[in-house]
């Protein structure tokens, strides 16, 4: 009677077929579900139809971004791409491919959905706040964990630096949102501390939060904020150190009214 | 099985079909920024022989002579970029002095023609060299497999999969010494082996030839007398053991004397000596640091993490290559398998496992990630060609197969399935290999999803220029992005770019480079800010353009006004 061993061989060559085809087939696969030039352009053609005007347009997987502006890029502003968060946006339309979901949407249910060849588009809806104000004064567009982000830079040195940046007469809503994070990553691997970040509304501490080199862009506890004018301050320092102090704190903030 | 005359002949026609293959596909391969440097180089260092042997050069051993053609590129040895030179002066077809503001001031002509065989374009001509050592590395390949593990279904599957890797035929068809290296590396192994069975000076010092060879070549080659010296050591103590006596030691005292080929052949080197190769070996220690993604991370200084060179080998060799490699050496290391007077699997250990494995120690830098290991390459395909030979043999028994025919038919058809999963992601990969990954990463896109170096070195850029010679104004600016000023300057030469196209960067950096008509963004995670940058200057985030493979966008073109 003949054994296993009798076939290891046969089973051998099998598997040796098996993984041939495999591998071929998953690099015929990987060509063959790319997105084509008319998948997009019947995607961009579908979005420039039924987006509104200063719509969010959001792409996933983030790494096809260049291929979403070469097709939509005419209905995204410079200010848009770089944006703190999505708040302000009451419709955000998602492009996306391979089954991947824009972080800001995932697990929402679209008001839209259409499918264009290897490409899904869904609409979002979700109540856009006001913004009452913004830090807009000397900012401009900043690497943070390589992603673009508007905001003001407060640069700290030295373990005892600390930057201090006073607007007066701040139109506030009900909430006040800021975020940071360390930017310029040539300077991230330069740098061995932590930025605290303070936010004050009328001279009291009404937020804080830390940044350090992995953190990435970081949401600081929204803010109740009393709407009218206030004085709003941020003060920046080194928060905790373990070497050289090389901090590019990138900073932006707006002030809010929710709906309710 | 012992090698006989038609051993010879397969290899030849290995080398000559790898050769002719790889120097065809490298027309669509863009120049990438190192290898501008050295062809750059090898214009000038060959233009030193060209003055000398016209007469033009009166003082030619002088330090001023020497340093005018020969302080460019002092950090490399100049071995390959003599070839790359060489082969460019004889080769090429000359329209130098119509081009002559794109060649190096050393070597421009003012007016006729070298006279040249005229055969190839400038960039093929330059490029050939490597070619050919790709060529000569897999019929090595081949050579070594019958020589040492006796069969010729092993040995074609072994020089097959050699030339069938994504990475190593990148490398093979630029004027760089990444695969020259690696097959210099795996010749002197094989000069070692091959000596110590001999017993003679002969074999000892073709060893200390080729290593002098391997060390005028890249300065990684270094370290390949401690591969051999291990291996040495390993013999002797087994002979110990029984009794015998010591294996030759002159195939490792010949490599003694490989400073003498460097020194020879570099005449950088003959002034100053001390000094320069103290440089030399400086530039290397204090190298700076490149960026380098992996998994989603960005690395550019230590440490880096010690599987970063096996996750790369993982994710872009050929799939068929990792398995089947790893079945070979736990075939090669079961104890049944005998092992011959020099310890050939010890040595193939050594040699094979080294390169690789200097770079997991975290603190070298990763820049150039899978290149600076490409001499493992060769040995993991010697594996996978033992396992297939054995799996071969076990189906003729199992099948009872009999008569040469059926046999060889049965061989064909092994070596066919083992072939051609690598050639389909080779040929995919073409001519982008720098951004192909594996079917075990699900190709391009699957190498994007899971935040892998994009790319690096500039090339990819040619893939764009069609369209930008037809889409740019007259006289525009361009900003090159990671293209290099010879890279540029080589484009123009072979006639690729407008010539009325104006290099931004040539203007003035930083603040100016974006006074430009047009800009490239050459998509890498560390670049990600010069999109930005452009964005500002701009005021639109829209590319006019964006070169893709299987949709990872690779290379981005802005219209200032679109």
């Amino acid at each position: 009677m003949r054994s296993l061993r009798d076939y290891r061989a046969r089973a051998g060559a099998a598997v040796l077929v098996l993984l041939a085809t495999w591998e071929t087939g998953v690099l015929i696969s990987a060509r063959r579900s790319a997105a084509t030039e008319a998948d997009w352009r019947a995607a961009s053609d579908f979005v420039h139809r039924a987006a509104s005007d200063g719509a969010l347009i959001v792409f996933a997987p983030q790494w096809i971004d260049p291929v979403g502006r070469l097709w939509l890029g005419d209905r995204i502003a410079v200010k848009q791409v770089a944006r703190m968060d999505d708040a302000r946006y009451g419709e955000i339309w998602e492009i996306s491919t391979r089954g991947a979901s824009y972080a800001g949407v995932s697990g929402r249910t679209p008001a839209v959905q259409r499918r264009f060849g290897a490409l899904l588009v869904r609409k979002f809806l979700q109540p856009g706040a006001t913004v009452t104000w913004e830090l807009t004064d000397r900012s401009r567009i900043q690497e943070i964990d390589f992603a673009p982000r508007h905001g003001i830079v407060v640069e700290l040195g030295r373990l005892d630096d600390e930057r201090r940046l006073r607007f007066d007469d701040v139109q506030l809503g009900t909430e006040l949102q800021v975020f940071a994070g360390l930017a310029d990553y040539r300077t991230r691997y330069d740098n061995r501390a932590t930025a605290l970040l303070s936010v004050m509304v009328d001279g009291r501490e009404v937020t804080r939060g830390y940044a350090g080199n992995d953190s990435g862009w970081v949401p600081l506890p929204p803010a109740s904020t009393v709407p009218g004018l206030h004085r709003v301050e941020l003060l920046a320092r080194v928060g905790d150190s373990h070497g050289p102090v090389h901090i590019d704190l990138c900073v932006a903030a707006e002030a809010r009214s929710r709906v309710p | 099985m012992t090698r006989s005359p038609i051993d010879r002949v397969v290899a030849a026609a290995i080398c000559g079909a790898v050769s002719v293959v790889t120097i065809l596909f490298s027309t669509r391969q863009g120049i990438a920024r190192d290898e501008a440097y050295y062809m750059n180089a090898g214009e000038r260092y060959v233009a030193y022989f060209d003055d000398l042997l016209t007469g033009r050069l009166k003082n030619p051993l002088s330090r001023e002579s020497i340093d005018r053609y020969w302080s460019y590129n002092a950090e490399h040895p100049p071995l390959f970029k003599l070839l790359y030179g060489a082969s460019w002066r004889a080769l090429h077809r000359c329209t130098c002095a119509i081009d002559n503001r794109w060649h190096p001031v050393v070597a421009r002509l003012a007016a006729g023609q070298h006279s040249t065989i005229g055969l190839l374009s400038e960039l093929t001509a330059f490029r050939l060299p490597t070619a050919v050592t790709f060529g000569w590395l897999c019929a090595l390949a081949y050579l070594f497999y019958v020589d040492a593990l006796g069969s010729r279904r092993g040995a074609i599957v072994a020089a097959l999969l050699m030339f069938a890797q994504p990475r190593a035929f990148f490398h093979a068809q630029t004027a760089s010494f990444d695969l020259p290296v690696a097959a210099l590396w795996f010749a002197t192994m094989y000069a070692y082996w091959r000596a110590l069975g001999a017993e003679s000076w002969r074999g000892a010092i073709v060893t200390g030839l080729l290593f002098g060879l391997t060390l005028a070549t890249k300065l990684q080659s270094a370290v390949l007398p401690l591969a051999l010296g291990a291996h040495w050591g390993w013999l002797a103590w087994m002979r110990h053991r029984q009794d015998r006596s010591n294996p030759d030691v002159r195939p490792l005292l010949s490599m003694l004397a490989a400073p003498i080929v460097l020194l020879g052949m570099w005449p950088w080197l003959w002034h100053d000596t001390l000094s320069r190769v103290r440089n030399y070996l400086a530039f290397h220690w204090n190298h700076e640091q490149y960026n380098f993604e992996y998994f989603g991370r960005n690395y550019n200084q230590p440490p880096f993490p010690w599987h970063e060179p096996l996750g790369m080998l993982v994710v872009t060799a050929p799939v068929i290559l990792l398995v089947t490699a790893a079945a070979g050496i736990l075939l090669l290391m079961r104890s049944s398998v005998k092992d011959d007077d020099r310890s050939t699997r010890a040595l193939l250990l050594l040699s094979g496992a080294l390169p690789i494995a200097v770079f997991m120690g975290g603190r070298l830098p990763i820049y150039g990630e899978t290149k600076h290991w490409l001499a493992t390459m060769p040995f993991l395909t010697l594996a996978a060609g033992y396992a297939i030979d054995r799996l071969g043999a076990s189906l003729e028994s199992e099948l009872r197969i009999v008569g040469s025919g059926r046999r060889l038919a049965m061989s064909a058809a092994l070596v066919l399935v083992a072939f051609v999963p690598a050639a389909a992601e080779t040929l995919r990969s073409h001519p982008y290999g720098l951004s192909h990954y594996n079917a075990l990463a699900g190709g391009a896109p699957g190498g994007a999803d899971l935040g892998m170096n994009r790319q690096f070195w500039g090339y990819s850029v040619k893939g764009l220029l069609p369209w930008l010679n037809q889409r740019l104004p007259p006289r525009a600016t361009l900003y090159l992005h990671d293209t290099n000023e010879d890279s540029y300057n080589l484009y123009m030469r072979s006639r690729a770019l407008r010539d009325d196209i104006v290099d931004a960067s040539s203007i003035g950096e930083p603040g100016t480079r974006f006074v430009s008509d047009a800009a490239l963004v050459i998509h890498e995670k560390h670049f990600d800010d010069v999109d930005f940058r452009i964005w500002e200057t701009y005021g639109h985030v829209q590319p006019a353009q964006v070169l893709t493979l299987d949709g990872v966008p690779l290379v981005s073109v802005y219209l200032r006004n679109p």
